[in-house]
């Protein structure tokens, strides 16, 4: 059976971003079919879908949604576009591609939870898309696909285009959320959770812009069509972000449930030169890496749960390609600067954990690492983490997971590579 | 041993000289606030509006702003140290971010940032002498399919190959 | 712990042993209260709750709801977050919440400066207490520790940022407590810094608190720095002599000598705060000015008289003045800075010597209004702290009274011929307020610094400021508040209490438990209040 693309059905179409070139090719024929349910009716179909969050953690949708309190009377819904996890830029292709349908899956989704207001939280680096979804609104708006009285439905929605400022910490929901607010974006201690108690104390909920995306396309062809996608614990086409060592580095959409090897060998045509894997990234660096024998998986939640070979989940299913000449000390090093550099320095664990672990990764890099620091490295990755209660937040558990794992599954080479700089210590970049 | 105490006692923003809110600047925050329950809430969209007009957030504007948001001038300066692109120092006219995710990481990142490095004979996060260019390297930013990527102002360049730098940089006068 | 009238107290156990909470604690304020030790740094009875330190995580049984087991839950539980359930079972000393104490103490001193042999905190400090307790001796990083500057912060405050272990608690009292929000915390990640916009310092009045707070040395108090090691100190309860607030204090000294003042809880008043006017008043009392002997003056020349010889010699002349005189031709003015037991022990004498002396309320000190913060603490615009005890006092002695203000007049109009002044405040408030054109026959002044007044006096008796004696104020509210005495007074200044009270007719030693009682049967009542303790396990 040859799969039907539907979130990149519009990419590379010609006008793709403009409302007509949209609605010409079946856009917003979701909405207003979805304007004449009623939002319980929404929500049910979306549990009905099976559809499970596309931002990383995977938590199904639908069920997030009824965490709202019944009696509610101000919500608001939060797109959350700051997409920023190594290796993973398909909400950007979206926003790049295709911003009307991120639109109805945001408009139909607001309705289902009843919110009179939505932001759509874009990373500032993405200055271009977000110039591309504001030219979106703006027209949705002209059309009277936003604002009062959404096509005679007598449903209002106001939306805003909301930029970050350059902190991967806002991609976590109540980080968002802080983010907004005009305070440092410091996540919050859960209870109460966003649903509850949100955006200004009120009840939110924040989801990722391929989640919404779904949205449409369950709406438009029904909730079984969407579980005839996929596998049956994660149905429905899932946007793959294959980078690093390939050929054809790219974002893809497949079922969910699709093998990696499918993914690395013939989406992304294979690695570049035709040399061996040594690692892959099966889903964002936060997940970790798999080494070379561990590939035999399929890119599903329920295969990653709750942990695969040292990896946390299935993340944002972004693949990252590494190929032999890796040098996994550098790798190693990437990661360790990273979670350093973002880690939002609330709690005592992740913030001085992380940051030590730089400093031994760099120290390494110039030729003094010691074999006792990738012990105490992998010591470190258990003392920190929101899923042993340590933390307030996930970012210290996708720091441990890559940083585990690669202590331990390329030990010997990171010995081998610090003996090395022992001898002949390079400059660090 | 050396003992540095700063001095935060002493004003460092001077009364009487013109103000960074224009009247433009003023009427664009007035709009971001009626979209927030809470002055505080315009608070990132107003910094990001002064920086695109002036290039950075100086203390003069930090201190405008939480007078017209009625926050602490600290409260602002809370949140403005923590984005990284957010600027408190000037910065060149074009803005050159080099990305050192993973991905670019292993597809030449490290070459690239020092090839440019030499080229604009600065240091990161350093600005050219004539004041046309900021380099700065920056974690994944969201184009790995175009490994080694850079940003310049909002311009995707990608995939870079040093021998293209000139090329490139020639576009930004 | 009482509950209200009809409030369930939540009943539960920490480490096996049964303890009981109001609905709505916390785990970590239940066992504080109790006397169990669990170890936290961000968390604070007076500030919003954070959980960020991380550091009083525990292990946690709840009920399962099939089962009706108890079901430990696979998470450690911030316990200053977590609020108190019926029937949990709360774990503290576990391998995992122990392996969780250990970490995140090496994660607090991997950047911390080794400062303790030229730290203030040192001896009242919890990063070495918990490092003791919950930490190990040494340091596996072998990379430079990130430091960050010292910064002066305020008129009162220093700042020195490389020990600071990110609590958070200045920069939530600054939000909450005094309103000003002059601190934040900046950048990011290991690089976070508690800092504040040039030239909006800290000046707000309430800043020692933060010196207090900080449970490390990054925050130091200027007035404190290098003075002293507090394992020398010493604390007694009294009450600051500032304002009619009258926050409880604790007065810390070292001997005799006092090193410093530090707020004592009380929920009726100031809880943990203090004003800093009223922190820094201890100065006042090595001040070159203090009057430190006790004077009469005989034709012209002044003598000098023991501390035994006073009362008598006080007496005396009263009693030639009434006999010279007649009655109500005597005059006494009482101070507010006084303590209620001083206030009735002068008033009972001066009228056991003339009936109808009249009796004068001393100037008051009114700033332009109370001034209240964002959170609560108020400073009364009342500048004395026992004016409501010198309106309680003499308003119960009938006779001839007469106000401050027609003093002067009554001087001038030669109708007194004796006249007794007590002062005590810490400016020159007595010497502002009489102005004495005419000197009466005879003048006894008696206060604790030197002024023109104590010039023309024919008799001086230096007047201890109140750490140096026991007594009570009665602050702006009504509240009637013992402090006890700190440190002794100059040497050859007694407590007034040990010459006035045998005048009085109370022949054993002085202490002003007997002079309640008298008052208590004057007043039809003196019930003192005296402010619940706080667990010494919060800091």
């Amino acid at each position: 059976m040859t799969f039907e693309s539907v979130l990149t059905r519009n990419v590379g179409i010609d006008g793709s971003c403009r409302l007509e070139v949209y609605r010409r090719r079946g856009g917003y024929r979701a909405l207003e079919k979805a304007l004449k349910s009623s939002p319980a009716e929404i929500v049910e179909q979306v549990i009905a879908s099976g559809l499970r969050g596309r931002g990383g953690a995977g938590f199904p949708t639908g069920r997030k949604w009824t965490f709202l309190p019944p009696d509610r009377s101000r919500t608001y819904l939060c797109v959350n576009a700051d997409e920023s996890e190594p290796g993973t830029f398909c909400n950007r292709v979206q926003m790049e591609h295709d911003p009307h349908q991120v639109l109805e899956g945001t408009i139909i989704s607001a309705y289902a939870i009843r919110a009179q207001a939505a932001y759509v939280y874009i990373r500032y680096e993405f200055a271009a898309q977000q110039k591309i979804m504001q030219r979106a609104v703006d027209e949705a708006y002209a059309a009277g696909l936003l604002g009062r009285n959404i096509l005679g439905s007598g449903y209002d929605l106001d939306i805003t285009v909301y930029s970050g400022a350059g902190a991967y910490i806002c991609g976590e929901e109540t980080g968002l959320l802080e983010s907004i607010e005009g305070r440092r974006p410091w996540p919050r201690p859960k209870p109460p959770y966003p649903a509850v108690k949100g955006l200004f104390g009120k009840p939110t909920i924040i989801n990722n812009v391929e989640t919404l995306a779904c949205v449409v396309h369950i709406i438009d062809r029904g909730p079984d069509w969407f579980r005839s996608i996929g596998t049956p614990q994660s149905t429905g086409p899932k946007l793959f972000c294959v980078s690093g060592h390939v050929n054809r580095p790219g974002c893809y959409e497949r079922p969910l449930g699709v093998t990696l090897k499918e993914i690395i060998y013939e989406l992304a045509d294979g690695v570049r030169g035709g040399r061996r894997i040594k690692a892959v990234v099966p889903g964002g660096i936060s997940t970790g890496v798999l080494t070379a024998d561990e590939l035999d998986v399929t890119m599903d939640f329920e295969s990653f749960a709750p942990v695969l070979n040292g990896c946390l989940g299935l993340g944002t299913a972004a693949v990252i390609v590494m190929d032999e000449t890796t040098d996994m000390l550098r790798v190693l090093h990437n990661t360790a600067r990273f979670f350093a550099h973002e880690s939002c320095g609330q709690c005592t664990q992740c913030r001085e954990g992380t940051g030590w672990i730089y400093k031994m990764t760099t120290r390494m890099l110039a030729g003094g690492g010691r074999e006792e620091d990738l012990d105490i490295i992998d010591e470190l990755t258990d003392r920190m983490g929101m899923m042993s209660g340590q933390s307030i937040c996930g970012l210290p558990d996708g720091a441990a997971f890559p940083l585990r794992c690669i202590v331990r599954k390329f030990r010997d080479e990171l010995i081998e590579r610090m003996t090395e700089r022992k001898r002949t210590p390079a400059t660090v970049v | 041993m050396v003992w540095q105490m700063l001095d935060r006692r002493k004003a460092v923003v001077q009364p009487g000289k013109p103000g960074v809110l224009t009247d433009a600047l003023r009427r664009e925050i007035a709009e971001v606030q009626t979209r927030y329950p809470t002055q505080q809430a315009a608070l990132l969209p107003a910094m990001l509006a002064i920086q695109r007009q002036v290039g950075y957030i100086s203390s003069k504007a930090i201190v405008e702003l939480a007078d017209l948001l009625e926050l602490s001038a600290a409260s602002v300066l809370d949140a403005l140290s923590f984005y990284s692109h957010l600027f408190r120092e000037p910065v060149g006219r074009h803005v050159v971010v080099v990305c050192r995710g993973l991905s670019c990481e292993l597809c030449g990142a490290a070459d690239l940032l020092s090839a440019l490095k030499e080229k604009l004979s600065v240091t990161e996060n350093g600005t050219t002498g004539d004041k046309r260019f900021t380099l700065i390297a920056e974690e994944c930013l969201g184009a790995c399919e175009r490994a080694p990527y850079l940003l310049i102002n909002e311009d995707a360049h990608g995939p870079v190959r040093a021998e293209d730098l000139d090329s490139i940089l020639s576009q930004y006068k | 712990m009482m509950a209200e009238a009809d409030e369930k107290l939540i009943e539960f156990t920490i480490d096996g042993r049964a303890v009981q909470a109001r609905p709505g604690e916390s785990i970590l304020r239940t066992a504080l209260a109790h006397g169990i030790e669990i170890p936290y740094y961000c968390w604070h009875p007076g500030l919003s709750v954070v959980a960020s330190c991380r550091l009083c995580l525990v292990e946690l049984d709840e009920v399962d709801s099939k089962t009706g087991q108890l079901r430990r839950l696979p998470k450690l539980i911030p316990s200053c977050k977590e609020p108190v359930r019926q029937g949990i079972a709360v774990w503290t000393k576990t391998e995992k919440v122990k392996a969780s104490q250990r970490t995140v103490m090496e994660d607090l001193l991997l950047n911390h400066p080794l400062d303790c042999p030229v730290c203030d905190q040192a001896g009242e400090c919890y990063l070495q207490d918990f490092s003791y307790r919950y930490g190990s001796a040494e340091s596996r990083m072998i990379d430079p520790k990130t430091k960050q500057p010292k910064k002066d912060t305020g008129e009162h405050l220093l700042l020195y940022a490389d020990r600071c272990i990110l609590c958070s608690r200045c920069v939530r009292f600054c939000r909450e407590v005094s309103g000003g929000g002059e601190l934040a915390v900046i950048n990011r990640g290991d690089r976070c810094e508690i800092d504040l916009f040039p030239g909006n310092s800290v000046e707000d009045n309430l800043s020692g608190n933060i010196a207090d707070i900080c449970p490390v040395g990054a925050f130091l108090d200027k007035d404190f720095l290098f003075r002293e090691r507090v394992w020398y100190l010493r604390p007694t309860p009294s009450i600051c002599s500032g304002c009619a607030s009258g926050c409880t204090i604790w007065i810390d000294h070292r001997g005799e000598r006092v090193g410093r003042f530090r707020p004592r809880y009380n929920p009726a008043i100031n809880d943990y705060w203090m004003c800093d006017e009223g922190r820094y008043l201890w100065k006042h009392l090595y001040r070159a000015d203090r009057l430190l002997k006790y004077q009469i003056g005989y034709n012209g020349r002044r003598e000098v008289l023991r501390a035994d010889q006073v009362g008598q010699a006080l007496s005396e002349s009263l009693r030639r003045i009434v006999d010279e005189s007649g009655p109500g031709r005597l005059a006494v003015v009482i101070s507010p800075m006084l303590d209620c037991e001083t206030m009735y022990m002068i008033c009972k004498l001066v009228r056991q010597i003339d009936a109808e002396a009249v009796l004068v309320g001393g100037p008051h000190l009114r700033a332009d209004g109370d001034r209240t913060f964002k959170g609560g603490f108020t400073i009364s615009a009342e500048k004395v702290p026992n004016a409501n005890g010198l309106e309680m006092i003499l308003g119960e002695f009938a006779g001839p009274r007469m106000q401050i203000s027609d003093l002067a007049a009554a001087l001038a109009d030669a109708r007194l011929s004796g006249v007794w002044i007590t002062g005590g405040y810490f400016d020159d408030t007595l010497d502002r307020n009489i102005v004495i054109s005419a000197k009466p026959s005879f003048l006894v002044v008696q206060d604790s610094f030197a002024g023109k007044l104590t010039d023309m006096a024919d008799i001086v008796l230096p007047m201890t400021l109140w750490p140096e004696r026991e007594g009570s104020f009665v602050n702006s509210k009504g509240l009637i508040q013992p402090f006890d005495r700190a440190v002794l007074p100059p040497m050859g200044v007694v407590p007034e209490g040990q010459w006035l009270a045998k005048m009085v007719g109370i022949e054993s030693i002085y202490r002003a438990d007997k002079i309640r009682e008298q008052l208590a049967e004057f007043l039809g009542g003196f019930e003192l209040y005296r402010p619940p303790k706080l667990p010494e396990l919060i800091h």
